[in-house]
Formats: C-alpha cells, sequence, structure tokens
C-alpha cells in the first residue's frame, strides 16, 4: 500500500482550492458592492420622502386655514352687504355656520357699541339675552357645549386677562391705524380653559369700524389632525408660531402640554433657532431631547405664518439596510455550503473509487486474486470515468481468477487420474491371478450342480404323482356338493309355500275383526234401544212395569253382547300377532336358505377350478423334467468355456505391466504444471465453483 | 224418583226420566255460527228441527269430546229459552259425552243436600248418595224455561 498523499494534493484538497476559493471571493464582492449601493440609494430616497411629505402636511395646513379665513371674509361680507344690524339673520347664520363646519370650535360677531343703534331695543324675539353685551350691544358667542342641546351654546363675548385684547381691540387699531381690513390669525391662548387660535376680520360700515366676525378653531382639533399626519409618515410633527409651539405629535420628556408652550423654554430651543423660518429644508443633527442622531424637516405654512418641523431618527434608515446586508450575507454563505459540499461529495466518491482500483491493480500485480471487490463495484450507482475503471479493475480480477482457477483444477484432476491409473494397473495384475484359482472354484462347482438336478428330477416325479391323487379326490367332492345344492332349493321353495299360508291367515283374521266391530255397533244400538224402552215404561206408571223389567233384561244382554264382542276381538289382535311374527320368521328363514345354496355353489365353482389347476400341473411338471435334462448339457458347456478364460487371463497380465509404466510417466507431468500455477492464491468459494466444472478446466 | 244417569267430566248427574222424550247416537248438525259457547246448532231429529244444547259447556264448562258414546237426551219444555210464543212446547236436545242408563234415586233422604239455588244456581238441583258415590239433579226446567239464569251464563269458553 502507497503511503497517503498530503491533503493539498488530493482529488478532494485540489477541487476545494480551485472550486471554493475563487466562488468565496465573487459572492464576497457582489455583497459588498450591493450594500453600499443600497445604502446610498435608500438613504437618498427616504430624504427626498421625507421633504415631500413634509411640504405636503404644510401645504395641507395651510389650506385648511386658508379655509377658514375664507369663511371669516364671507361672513365679514354679509354683514356689510346688508345684514348688519339684522341681528336675528345675523343670529341664525352664526348658528348655520356652527352646524355646517365642523373644525370649528366657536363662531362670534361683535358690534361696536349703538353700531346698528338697535341697543336700546333689548332681548326681542330671536334674539335672546344671551346674544348682548353690555348696555343692550349685540354681541354673541356661538360656542360648541357637548352638555347643552344640540351641543351648540349662545353666550355674550367676554375680554379675557391674557388675550391682549386680540380678537377685538387688535383689529380695531390696526383698521383705524392702517385701514387694514385683512384677515387676522392671532396666536394660540387660553380662552376660558380651551385653548385656541382665533381668524378675525373688521366690519367696515361706510369707512368706519362697525365690529369684528371671527372664528375659533381649537388646538385639539389641530393636535389631532397633526398625530394623523404623523402616524402616516412615520415621524414626529411639531408645530410653531410665533416663537411658541402650536401642537406637537409628540409630547417631549418633561414637558407634557407642549402646546402654547414657549420654544425658547422647551429642550428642542437649539433647532427652532437654527432652522430657517423660509422654505423646506432638511438638515441631520443631534436631538438635543434623546441625544439622537435625526433628520429634522422644515416648512413654512404661508397663511398664519406658521412653520412645521418634522424629526425622524436616522436609525430607521439604517435598520432597513442592516436587514438587507443580512439577508445578502446569508444568501451567500448558504451558496458557498452548497457549492462547497456538492464538490466535496464529488471528490469523496471519485477518489474512493480511484482508491479501490488502485488496490486491486496491486494486490493483482502481487498474484493475489482471492479477493472479491464486485459487491463495493455494484454498490457504485455513478456512472462516469472513474466508476468504468473500478468496473474494469473487477472484471479483470473475476477472468484471471477464473482462468488460474480453471488451470489449477485441470492440473488436480489430471494428477489424480495417473495416481489412480498406477493404482488400477497394479490391481489388474492381482486380478488376473486371482482369475486363474477362481477358474478352478467354478469348475468344481459346476460339476456339484449337475449332481444336485439330477435329485431334483427325482423329487419332481414325486410331486406329480401326489398332484394326481389329489384331482381325483376334487371330482368326487364336486358330485356330492351338487346333491346338497339341489336339497337346498327344495327346501327354500317349502319355505315359501309356508308363509304364503300364514298371509292367507292374516286376511282371514282382518275379516274377522270386521265382523266383530259389526257386532259391537248392534250392541250398541240394542243398549239404546233398552234405555229408550226403559224410558217410555216409565212414562207408561204401572202398565209399564213390566216392560221397564223386560228392556233392563235387553240392555244386559247387550252389555253382554259388548263384551264378548270385545273378547273376541283381543283374541283375534293375538293371533294376527302370532302369524305376523310367523311370517316374518319364514321370510328371514327363507333368505338364511338361500344363501346356503348360494355358498354350496360357489364350493362347488371352486372345486372345479382346482380340479383344472390339478391337470395344469401335470402339464407343467412335464416340463420341469425336460428343463433339468437339459441343464445337464448345459453344465458340461461351462465346464470348456471357463477352461479358454483362464488361457485368456495369462495373456493380459503381460499388457497390464505396460500400462504401469505409462501412468508413471503423466503423473510426473502433472507434478510440473501444479508448481507454475501455485503462486496465484484463489478466494474459496471460487476454487469450488472451478472444480465443479470441468469443461472449462479442459479448455 | 226414576232418572236417567249422565256422568260428565267424572261427575254424575240425573236428568228426570218423565222430562225425556228418547236418547239418540250424535248426528251431524247445521253450525249456530255467532251466538254462545253452549249452543250448538240444530239438528234434524226425526224429521223435526231441534235446537241442540251442550250440556257439558253449562255444568263443567267443558265441550262434549265427539267419542262414539255421545248421546242426545231429547226433552220436551214448556215455554222454553227458544219459544216465540208463549204456551208453546217444543223440544229440545241435550248434548252429553254417555248416558249410563236408567236408576231410581230418592233426593229425599236424609243425608241429600238441596242444591245451589241460593247461590244463585238455580239449575244444580239436589244432591244424593247412593252406592255408587254422589249423583246431582239437574233441573232442565229451570235450566231453560225462560228463567235469566241460562242467559247469565257464559257465552265463551275462555270466561
Amino acid at each position: 500500500m502507497a503511503a497517503r498523499l498530503a491533503f493539498h494534493r488530493s482529488l478532494l484538497g485540489r477541487s476545494m482550492l480551485y472550486g471554493v476559493v475563487p466562488a468565496v471571493l465573487v459572492v464576497l464582492a457582489v455583497v459588498t458592492l450591493n450594500g453600499v449601493r443600497a445604502w446610498t440609494n435608500l438613504e437618498a430616497s427616504l430624504k427626498r420622502d421625507l421633504l415631500s411629505a413634509t411640504e405636503l402636511a404644510a401645504a395641507e395646513i395651510d389650506i385648511r386655514n386658508e379655509k377658514t379665513v375664507r369663511l371669516v371674509e364671507f361672513m365679514a361680507f354679509a354683514q356689510e352687504s346688508g345684514q348688519f344690524g339684522r341681528r336675528a339673520e345675523s343670529l341664525a347664520m352664526l348658528e348655520r355656520i356652527m352646524r355646517e363646519s365642523p373644525d370649528v370650535y366657536a363662531a362670534y360677531i361683535g358690534y361696536e357699541p349703538n353700531a346698528d343703534g338697535n341697543d336700546a331695543q333689548g332681548a326681542v324675539m330671536g334674539v335672546p339675552e344671551e346674544a348682548l353685551g353690555e348696555g343692550g350691544r349685540f354681541y354673541p358667542y356661538f360656542k360648541r357645549d357637548p352638555k347643552a342641546i344640540g351641543g351648540i351654546r349662545v353666550e355674550p363675548l367676554q375680554e379675557v386677562d391674557d388675550d391682549e385684547g386680540l380678537w377685538y381691540r387688535v383689529p380695531k387699531e390696526r383698521f383705524e391705524r392702517s385701514r387694514v381690513r385683512d384677515a387676522v390669525i392671532t396666536k394660540p391662548y387660553s380662552y376660558f380653559g380651551t385653548d385656541i387660535i382665533e381668524t378675525v376680520v373688521p366690519i367696515v360700515m361706510e369707512g368706519r369700524f362697525a365690529g369684528i366676525v371671527g372664528l375659533d378653531v381649537a388646538l385639539t382639533d389641530v393636535q389631532a389632525r397633526l398625530s394623523q399626519i404623523a402616524r402616516e409618515l412615520g415621524a414626529d410633527i411639531f408645530l410653531e408660531t410665533r416663537g411658541r409651539f402650536l401642537a406637537a405629535s409628540t409630547d417631549i420628556e418633561g414637558e407634557p402640554a407642549l402646546r402654547t408652550t414657549d420654544i425658547a423654554l422647551s429642550p428642542l430651543r437649539p433647532i427652532f433657532e437654527e432652522t430657517p423660518t423660509q422654505g423646506v429644508r432638511l438638515d441631520e443633527r443631534v436631538d438635543p431631547n434623546s441625544g439622537e442622531s435625526c433628520y429634522f424637516v422644515s416648512a413654512t405654512v404661508p397663511t398664519g405664518n406658521w412653520r412645521i418641523v418634522v424629526r425622524k431618527p436616522t436609525s430607521a434608515v439604517l435598520g432597513q439596510l442592516s436587514g438587507l446586508f443580512i439577508a445578502n450575507m446569508l444568501t451567500a454563505i448558504a451558496g458557498i455550503i452548497i457549492i462547497v459540499s456538492l464538490l466535496a461529495a464529488l471528490s469523496i466518491g471519485m477518489s474512493r473509487r480511484v482508491q479501490l482500483a488502485k488496490e486491486t491493480a496491486e494486490r493483482i500485480a502481487s498474484g493475489d486474486l482471492a479477493s472479491d471487490i464486485t459487491a463495493e463495484v455494484a454498490a457504485v450507482k455513478v456512472q462516469d470515468e472513474s466508476a468504468d475503471l473500478l468496473r474494469a479493475m473487477a472484471r479483470m480480477n473475476g477472468d484471471l481468477a477464473t482462468i488460474v482457477e480453471s488451470v489449477r483444477a485441470a492440473s488436480l484432476r489430471l494428477s489424480a487420474t495417473s495416481v489412480e491409473l498406477a493404482a488400477n494397473s497394479r490391481q489388474q495384475e492381482t486380478t488376473v491371478n486371482a482369475f486363474g484359482a477362481s477358474t478352478a472354484q467354478i469348475a468344481a462347482a459346476i460339476r456339484e450342480i449337475s449332481a444336485t438336478g439330477a435329485e431334483l428330477l427325482r423329487a419332481v416325479e414325486h410331486v406329480e404323482e401326489g398332484a394326481r391323487r389329489t384331482a381325483t379326490s376334487a371330482t368326487a367332492s364336486r358330485a356330492s356338493l351338487d346333491g346338497m345344492a339341489k336339497t337346498l332349493t327344495r327346501l327354500d321353495e317349502a319355505a315359501g309355500d309356508i308363509g304364503g299360508r300364514l298371509r292367507v291367515i292374516a286376511e282371514k283374521a282382518s275379516s274377522i275383526t270386521v265382523v266383530v266391530e259389526t257386532i259391537a255397533k248392534v250392541a250398541e244400538q240394542t243398549n239404546l234401544l233398552s234405555v229408550n224402552a226403559a224410558i217410555e215404561a216409565e212414562k207408561a206408571g204401572e202398565a209399564g212395569l213390566g216392560f221397564l223389567v223386560v228392556s233392563r233384561e235387553i240392555r244386559r244382554l247387550a252389555d253382554q253382547t259388548a263384551m264378548a264382542s270385545l273378547d273376541i276381538e283381543r283374541i283375534v289382535r293375538q293371533m294376527q300377532d302370532a302369524v305376523s311374527t310367523g311370517v316374518t320368521e319364514m321370510d328371514r328363514f327363507a333368505v338364511e336358505m338361500r344363501s346356503g345354496t348360494a355358498s354350496a355353489q360357489r364350493v362347488t365353482t371352486d372345486l372345479a377350478a382346482i380340479i383344472d389347476d390339478m391337470d395344469a400341473a401335470a402339464v407343467g411338471f412335464a416340463e420341469v423334467e425336460r428343463g433339468m435334462s437339459a441343464q445337464g448339457i448345459g453344465v458340461t458347456q461351462i465346464e470348456s468355456a471357463v477352461r479358454q478364460v483362464a488361457d485368456g487371463a495369462r495373456q493380459s497380465s503381460v499388457s497390464v505391466a505396460e500400462f504401469g509404466r505409462v501412468a508413471d510417466e503423466l503423473a510426473h507431468a502433472t507434478a510440473v504444471l501444479q508448481d507454475a500455477v501455485a503462486r496465484f492464491h484463489l478466494s474459496t468459494s471460487m476454487g469450488r465453483d472451478s472444480a465443479s466444472d470441468s469443461n472449462c478446466g479442459a479448455r | 224418583m226414576q232418572v236417567l244417569l249422565v256422568p260428565i267430566a267424572g261427575h254424575r248427574y240425573a236428568l228426570d226420566a218423565r222430562e225425556v222424550v228418547e236418547v239418540l247416537p250424535m248426528v251431524e248438525y247445521r253450525k249456530a255460527g255467532t251466538g254462545p259457547a253452549w249452543l250448538l246448532g240444530l239438528a234434524n231429529l226425526r224429521g223435526k228441527l231441534t235446537p241442540l244444547v251442550d250440556l257439558s259447556i253449562i255444568v263443567e264448562r267443558t265441550p262434549t269430546a265427539r267419542t262414539l258414546g255421545a248421546r242426545i237426551v231429547v226433552l220436551r219444555l214448556e215455554n222454553d229459552l227458544f219459544a216465540v210464543r208463549p204456551d208453546e212446547s217444543r223440544c229440545i236436545g241435550l248434548v252429553v259425552p254417555e248416558v249410563t242408563r236408567l236408576a231410581q234415586v230418592d233426593f229425599d233422604q236424609e243425608s241429600s243436600h238441596e242444591g245451589f239455588a241460593f247461590f244463585g244456581a238455580p239449575h244444580l238441583g239436589p244432591t244424593a248418595l247412593d252406592h255408587e258415590g254422589m249423583v246431582q239433579l239437574l233441573r232442565c226446567r229451570r235450566l231453560l224455561e225462560g228463567d235469566d239464569a241460562l242467559r247469565e251464563l257464559p257465552t265463551r269458553m275462555d270466561v
């Protein structure tokens, strides 16, 4: 067996080196390139998404503010165009706006004192007390109140301490100072516990400030809307105006009520200070509140001069990217493992088959043909060159073994044959010598046979005489048996006659029974007659007494008749029984008679057969006698033949000695052949198979 | 008195001989069909259609066996059960298993029993002892002459 190869030189090692290492390098390069590109693309697209989403949210809030402004301007326009002073109609309009605009928290109109000249009339039909302010001034404020009927309540407007006159005084002063009558959106403040922002427009009648109309929007509504946008965006949103938080989708730690809080007091101050107040912009910086790296996007809401800031942590991007990277890596690793396993399986199978082929070749070279690798070769299912090589090796091994085995078997048989030949020639010599002695013994035996034949002839003549006597006596027996058979036949006829007579008796007895029944019926009638006669006699009274006696005697007579007929019936029945028993007996006797007759006839037939046999035996005995005479002549002929055989034996002993010498030479040649075959080893099973196949060995 | 001895189911009964017209062997008859079990049907007795009544069913509640010894005892009754008009006199056939003979029995002796009329069985007359044992007189008139007793008798064998 050769020394084992180093791993890097073996089939397996080299396939690993040239197949697996390049594959791993290529996969790693692809994964890395993909990862970098994915990172860049994803980050850019997320930034774009954030920017456009923020712009969208700002636009949506702007549109809502714009809608409110339009509504207030419409209210002012309605007042200026003829509704001013028609208080009931104005109230109806306010109520209608409240009902149809769910975003509005409150709607109100405030007139200058006695601006319409109706302050003095006070509460009238359609204008309740609650709609009036000081001195009958028209000052209604509709607000939502879940406790009120219909969810809406009206009350007079009131100044609040911290509103700084935002909703009345500021628009008034602004108009009088600069004749501006635009809508004013106030900063957020608390109006009787509700955080609101107000949109106010002055009413101008004939160039003079006559009052205001306005709508309140609750910050809770803005907040709810903002939270919804934030959820859709997956980020936090803050709304700011004039240095204050308006609303936020989340609460900052330690600042549970962010709304209306001064930004200067918030931890988010640096962000808002550095963010420009115009346009859309994205910054990446550390959140001062959580210490996390975040994207901050800011945009402006023109209507109301608001600003919107969106915050999204950068880790949201990284999270997606790392997931992608891990998936790529897993796929790559799985691919490498599959390649390595397939290569390893291929190389291991091939190297095993080549190894097996190599070992077989070495064994054959060393002269060992005993091991059988056909089982291992059959287990190999693959169809490649290594498997073909292995199969060829197995076939060669088997063929060589068969050839060597055949030669060996042939030489063995030759050797055995030569030994046998030598032994045979010696044995034959001995036999020839013994044969001479035997012929003398045979001659003596033949003489004895001829003496015995003469004795047998006498015995046969004696037996013939006895047989003739037996035949005579058998003929006599047959005559007496014939006589006996005739007697039996006559007896049978007599028995049949007796049976017939008994049957006649039985028929007569049946007739007697009929007669007896008739007698019994007559007796019965007589009895009945006697009873009726007695009844008649009884009816006849004294005159019938004698008749009564007679009837009684008749009845007695009838009774006796009945009794007698019963007796007769019984006797006849017994007689019938006896007769039928007799008939049965006679029948049985007849059957026995018949069987006796048959037996006698059979014995007669048998005797006739015996007599015939005896006659035939007499003829046979004569033939035996003739045979015996012939035998005597035959014995003499045998004697002369034996003498000639003894002469032949002496001649053959000379040729046997020559035959022995040839056998010895054959044995010598066989020994040389055996030496040549001996260097091959064969398996035991193979040896047996070939030994039985002598034809193959001969070829 | 002179009576006709009639054994039924091992019991000896007696019929007044003066009421008996005659004794006849059993004949073929036309069955009554529906009706009480004791009413067997109509038979032609000496050219006259006569109703047949099974006495065994009435006194022992078991039908008479159809043997050779079975007899019809013909009675003449006045105003009987089958009469259409009052005072009509006609015959009736009592079917019995056997008629023994005519005998003289005294039912007025001290050892006699007066019968079961008191217990709602008026046809069971007095019982007397003679040398063969007890013999009970059957009052056929009470049994059949329009008395309610017979009407109340069972009409079905299984009652």
